[in-house]
């Protein structure tokens, strides 16, 4: 409880300024969020909570109410589109929703509301043509984020094994593990010029984003074996740290291990001998340019799936996914990854080439065949070479 | 005492509690720094203000009255449910097995029999406690419990083994239904008239039932004394047993009506603590099914109007499980003091 | 010590408890204070000792006015009550139970302390066990020990003699005398039993609705003290010769049974019943009495050995069963396991007479009530009603067609009338030809009211005698392990 009362009384003290500021203007475009989680979650959410704010600094005027915890465990009872009709009396015109879960009530209260315009996030109603016209769907490219770290991860590894730390399987985490698994080979044959079978790369899956004690696996079990198995870099999957904590712990027992977190920029804080650095999502420029476009009257119905800014990966104001190098990557390491990153922008290297052949042998990639965004978004499999279950059981 | 004053007396029990839990609430809203007067106010048309509104707080009613009803059952011959929430489950997990092979809908009559395996679902579940106990002798908190437990595996397995979505495991839960297989709403309310209908069933059956019949009253006399109970002949396990069922029934029904009145679908977390609330709701009543339509309905209330608070006020929405938890143990303590108010009396 | 009372008045509500008291307590003496059920007794006692607070008035104690009225206080001023439900803690060991309130002791020390004790009574108490597990007599022996223990000044008996044998009523009566006598102590004897009060008191004190009605020194004359007592001179019931017809045959027939208990297991028990004959079962508590009652009522298992009830054999058969075929069972502890504490009277009636056994009730419940006199309304619940009405109505719910009733301590904790009016009920029972086995810690209950006695004794059977030919104090003997057995 005391958590929940200190956290709103934070809240009150940071957000009731912004409010009061507002309410002098005329009828402000009002736009509204659906997070999974907490806003404050230092994960998935967060990144969502703080592209909102993101947009109230760049728009004066434009107002953001958000609604976090929508899950049927938080909000017992209540449907999305039971709270979309809330957010509609209050007089949004557009609603972002951030969960791959939405997905149904999104494209119910979507129909029910033609007058609102409605982004899910990580959703692809738009491809499957499933999509009221109303409905938009944006998603960053986080493949980029997962090779850097799968990049680094190969150059640092000692013992030539990296675990990944799976959560549940669907294609958006099929696809990122790939790409780790990519830009590690990659590393390990054009930079460490070994053979690819001299590399190790192992997915555990956990079964679900975070612990949930007695049904999932328990992550920080999971990270231990890695590490006990002579793992010696883990990158994580899951919405949670268990991988950065538990590489502390060994380091503090004397053992040189390393992890990659996800999800938040801030994710390495408090582990600087291990974190050698995080992959992370920017949707402040994506929601920017869809307030803009729905306040202006042009927003178009789409697809949208938001790489790098290619001049800088970290730029917040243009680019969606990015890179933020830890306190534990060494320099030698960083000015590889630097090379790394503008060979991925000038297109001269890129991962997805063929031939790549998924787990079972079939080729995913032909010989010379250069990946379409389609493929790589529902890739069916695993890769060849890496180990662990390419579906659920 | 007679009947009215010991009526009288839970009523004046719950007011005591009432005024005591809102002094504690304004409490923590002052430290927050939020006016609370808007809050209680915001609070409260966020679950009355429209029809809208009204018919969602009736659909968090639903459940709620009959898990209550329920647990009123169970508590007749001093049984603490608690696997209740395990119960709802089962029902959740029968009704979408029932339905599966409807993908491509169908009948509506086909929901009815849905319904029935919920319950049939609810009360294997609650059997099984019920057997834990009397035979085992395991508490039915810890059978319930570890009940539960295993209802919550076995949703999640289900939900990402066997009947997954096709290509995924997700936590968002099943396929949905098809439309046909839904619970017509009221037209534009989020509320169905066939769940309505039954929760009002469920809980005037329980009324009469314990009030009623003599099968009610054995199960009263089970829970007041088993030693006795058993020199009655009453066959106190057997009664234990049949309340079990009886409960499990209406939470497995309350189970399937999420499925097929709200979600339409099984999610992870379908039974929404509902059995959990159901419990504080019953101690809130003390046991006496008059109290339990509006304690249930405050506490819907509660649920639903807490969405403004984030909205408005950019409060935490928790705020509305702090007002629960904060009801909940103004409740025993005003008990606790009663007691310790009348100990010196009742001495003689 | 010397104390007090000074104009006590207690009320409850519209209830006046006590009135108006006046009355002082000599160091040295033994008083027995008489008075039926709810004439007051316990509440000046319990104000003496501290649990409850007088209306009006106050208590002296050598002179001085006592300031706050709590227990603990009380007992450091000397006061000790060994009440009729001891205030004990079935949680904790004997010994640990023993220690409580007292001096810091270690294990040893409390040990053969309690057993110096115990030994001078011959209590048989084993340190060891819970005390949730004792029987309520054995739980008093234990109270009394750790009240003498801690050495109280002024020591309030509140129906001692209930639950222990004849020997050890002498024994005690021995202590308190010499407790009063060499050591000064004061000796407050609650009873409605005038022979005790005969055998013991220096002085009478008798309550009667609340007021004391009289304070007299001994010698006393009983058909006064029950004058006082009850008012107008008590109707003596006519003396039931038992004079029936003994002529049919057994019905029940035990061979050589053995019973398992929770505690304990009583071996080889053979006897026979007849057809409205009336068995007294006596023996100190856990000896065999409670077992062999609730064997023949289906509730212990039978392990070795026959029961055989109208020529068919029961032993394994489930109570249910028992029940079926007219066999009832009455505990002792009326309210912890013969009633429903919160259900009304009308819901017992409910539970008793199903409306499928026979289509309607053979006594609506308004008749029962009236014929059993049971002073309450039909919606008073069971947790409300005085000891006697609790009996009164355990015996109008039995069904009317009984062949075999088992009674534990029918009248314990009942005044002399509602104990007579029990045992005329029960023999118009019997004349109707219902067996009737009853145990009690009263060996003249027993001695009147039964055809044959059943003697236990070391957890056996020892002695199954007609009542003519055995003496209440052969009975004494025998329960003590003295005298030869027949």
């Amino acid at each position: 409880m005391l958590p929940r009362i200190l956290r709103l009384s934070l809240v009150l003290l940071f957000i009731l300024p912004f409010g009061c500021a507002k309410k002098a203007e005329e009828k402000p475009f009002t736009f509204g969020l659906l997070l999974v989680g907490p806003y404050n979650d230092r994960g998935w959410s967060q990144a969502h909570y703080d592209a909102g704010l993101y947009v109230e600094r760049k728009l004066p005027g434009v107002k953001m109410i958000y609604l976090d915890k929508v899950n049927p465990a938080d909000r017992p009872g209540l449907t999305l589109p039971q709270l979309v009709d809330d957010l509609a009396s209050k007089g949004v015109r557009l609603i972002i929703a951030n969960s791959d879960d939405m997905k149904d009530g999104v494209r119910e209260a979507a129909k029910q509301h033609p007058e609102i315009t409605f982004i899910h996030v990580s959703g692809d109603d738009v491809i499957t043509g499933r999509a009221p016209a109303n409905l938009g769907n944006i998603m960053g490219r986080m493949e980029y984020g997962k090779m850097m770290a799968g990049f680094v991860a190969a150059l640092t590894t000692k013992t030539g094994k990296i675990g990944y730390l799976g959560p549940l399987i669907n294609e958006e985490t099929r696809r990122l593990a790939a790409s780790a698994y990519l830009g590690a080979s990659y590393a390990w044959q054009k930079i460490r010029k070994k053979p690819l079978k001299e590399l190790k790369f192992k997915v555990s899956w956990i079964g679900f984003w975070f612990n949930i004690p007695g049904v999932t696996a328990d992550p920080t079990q999971v990270a231990n074996r890695f590490y006990d198995g002579g793992f010696d870099v883990v990158i994580s999957g899951i919405d949670t740290t268990e991988a950065v904590v538990v590489a502390t712990q060994k380091r503090k027992a004397g053992r040189e291990v390393w992890a990659i977190p996800y999800d938040y920029k801030g994710a390495c804080e408090g582990a600087d001998e291990v974190c050698l650095g995080v992959p992370y999502f920017n949707w402040g420029p994506a929601y920017l340019a869809k307030v803009k476009a729905v306040k202006d009257g042009n927003w178009k119905q789409g697809w949208e799936w938001n790489g790098p800014d290619w001049n800088d990966i970290n730029n917040e104001d243009t680019s969606a996914v990015g890179f933020f190098n830890g306190p534990a990557i060494s320099n030698e390491v960083a000015e590889e990854l630097a090379g790394f990153v503008t060979g991925l922008a000038t297109g001269e290297i890129n991962v997805f080439q063929g031939p790549i052949f998924y787990q079972d042998g079939s080729p995913f990639l032909l010989a010379g065949e250069t990946a379409t965004d389609e493929k790589i978004w529902y890739m069916s499999q695993l890769l060849q070479g890496m180990e662990g279950a390419s579906s659920p059981k | 005492m007679l009947p009215a004053a010991r009526l009288g007396l839970s009523l004046g029990r719950l007011a005591a509690s009432l005024f005591l839990s809102l002094v504690f609430t304004t409490l923590i809203l002052l430290i927050a720094g939020a006016p609370p007067i808007d809050t209680f106010i915001i609070l409260f048309a966020g679950g009355l203000g429209s029809v809208a509104k009204l018919a969602q707080t009736m659909s968090v009613w639903i459940p709620l009255v009959l898990c209550s009803s329920a647990l009123l059952l169970a508590f007749a011959p001093g049984l603490w449910n608690i696997g209740i929430e395990g119960q709802i489950i089962l029902g959740a997990i029968f009704a979408t097995g029932f339905l599966r092979p409807f993908a491509e809908g169908g009948s509506p009559l086909i929901l009815v029999g849905a319904l029935l395996a919920g319950m049939i679902g609810g009360s294997l579940w609650a059997y099984i406690a019920g057997v834990l106990k009397t035979w085992g002798r395991v508490h039915e908190i810890f059978g319930g419990l570890g009940l539960n437990f295993v209802a919550l595996g076995l949703t999640l397995w289900l939900i990402f083994g066997p009947w997954r979505r096709p290509g995924v495991a997700s936590m968002s839960g099943t396929e949905p239904l098809h439309p046909s297989l839904w619970l017509q709403e009221f037209k534009g309310l989020s509320l169905n008239p066939v769940s309505l209908a039954l929760a009002l069933v469920a809980i005037g059956l329980v009324i009469y039932l314990l009030r009623s019949t003599r099968w009610g009253l054995s199960l009263k006399a089970v829970g007041q004394n088993p030693d006795a109970a058993l020199l009655f002949g009453l066959k106190p396990n057997k009664r234990i047993l049949e309340s079990m069922l009886a409960c499990g029934a209406l939470a497995g029904l309350a189970g399937a009506l999420q499925v097929v009145g709200v979600y339409h679908r099984l999610l992870p977390a379908i039974s929404s603590n509902y059995g959990y609330t159901a419990l504080l709701v019953t101690m809130l009543a003390s046991f006496r099914p008059q109290l339990i339509p509006p304690i249930c309905f405050f506490f819907a209330l509660l649920n639903v109007g807490s969405i403004q608070l984030p909205l408005q006020l950019k409060l935490d929405s928790s705020l509305s499980g702090v007002i629960q938890g904060v009801l909940v143990l103004s409740v025993f303590l005003v008990h606790g003091l009663e007691g310790r108010f009348r100990l010196g009396r009742k001495k003689e | 010590m010397h104390v007090e009372f000074q104009d006590i008045h207690k009320y409850y509500g519209r209830v006046r408890a006590n009135e108006g008291i006046d009355l002082t307590l000599e160091p040295g003496r033994i008083y027995g204070l008489l008075g039926e059920n709810g004439a007051g007794k316990s509440t000046l006692m319990r104000m003496l000792a501290g649990h409850i607070e007088p209306t009006r008035g106050r208590i002296l104690f050598d002179g001085k006015p006592s300031r706050g009225f709590n227990p603990s206080r009380a007992l450091a001023l000397g006061v000790g009550m060994l009440y009729q439900d001891p205030l004990d803690f079935p949680a904790l060991k004997v010994w640990e139970n023993f220690r409580l309130g007292g001096t810091k002791r270690d294990r040893r020390d409390t040990l053969s302390r309690l057993q110096k004790l115990a030994d001078r009574f011959h209590f048989r108490l084993s340190p060891e066990e819970k005390v949730g597990e004792l029987t309520v007599g054995e739980r008093q022996q234990l109270e009394l020990l750790r009240l003498l223990d801690l050495g109280a000044k002024v020591l309030i008996l509140d129906e001692p003699t209930t639950g222990i044998s004849v020997k050890q009523k002498e024994m005690l009566f021995t202590t308190m005398r010499q407790l009063a006598r060499d050591k000064g102590r004061t000796i407050v004897f609650v009873t409605h039993k005038l022979a005790e009060v005969e055998e013991l008191c220096q002085e009478v004190i008798v309550l009667r609705r609340g007021k004391l009605t009289a304070k007299l020194p001994a010698p006393f004359r009983p058909d006064e003290l029950i004058k006082l007592m009850f008012g107008a001179k008590q109707e003596e019931p006519e003396e039931d010769q038992h004079r029936h017809n003994l002529v049919e045959e057994n019905f029940i027939q035990l061979e050589q049974v053995q019973l398992l208990g929770e505690k304990y297991t009583l071996r080889d028990v053979s006897l026979g019943i007849r057809p409205g004959e009336i068995l007294g079962l006596a023996g100190l508590e856990g000896n065999g009495q409670e077992l062999l009652l609730r064997g023949l009522a289906g509730l212990v298992r039978v392990m070795k050995g026959r029961l055989i009830f109208d020529g068919e054999e029961f032993q394994g058969r489930p109570y249910l069963e028992f029940r079926r075929s007219g066999i009832h069972f009455l505990p002792a502890a009326r309210l912890e396991h013969g009633l429903f504490p919160d259900l009304s009277l009308n819901e017992h009636f409910r539970l008793a007479f199903p409306p499928h056994n026979g289509g309607r009730h053979k006594l609506s419940p308004e008749e029962g009530m009236k014929a059993f006199s049971i002073q309450a309304k039909l919606s008073t619940s069971a947790r409300a009603l005085s000891g006697g009405n609790q009996q009164r109505l355990l015996l109008a719910l039995i069904p009317r067609q009984i062949r075999l009733l088992l009674l534990e301590h029918p009248t314990r904790g009942l005044d002399h009338g509602s104990g007579q009016q029990v045992w005329s009920h029960l023999r118009e029972r019997c004349r109707q030809s219902t067996a009737l086995v009853f145990s009690s810690a009263d060996l003249d209950e027993i001695k009147d009211n039964s055809h044959r006695v059943l003697i236990f004794y070391n957890r056996r059977l020892i002695a199954d005698r007609p009542t003519f030919s055995i003496s209440v104090e052969e009975m004494g003997r025998l329960m003590a392990g003295e005298g030869r057995a027949v």
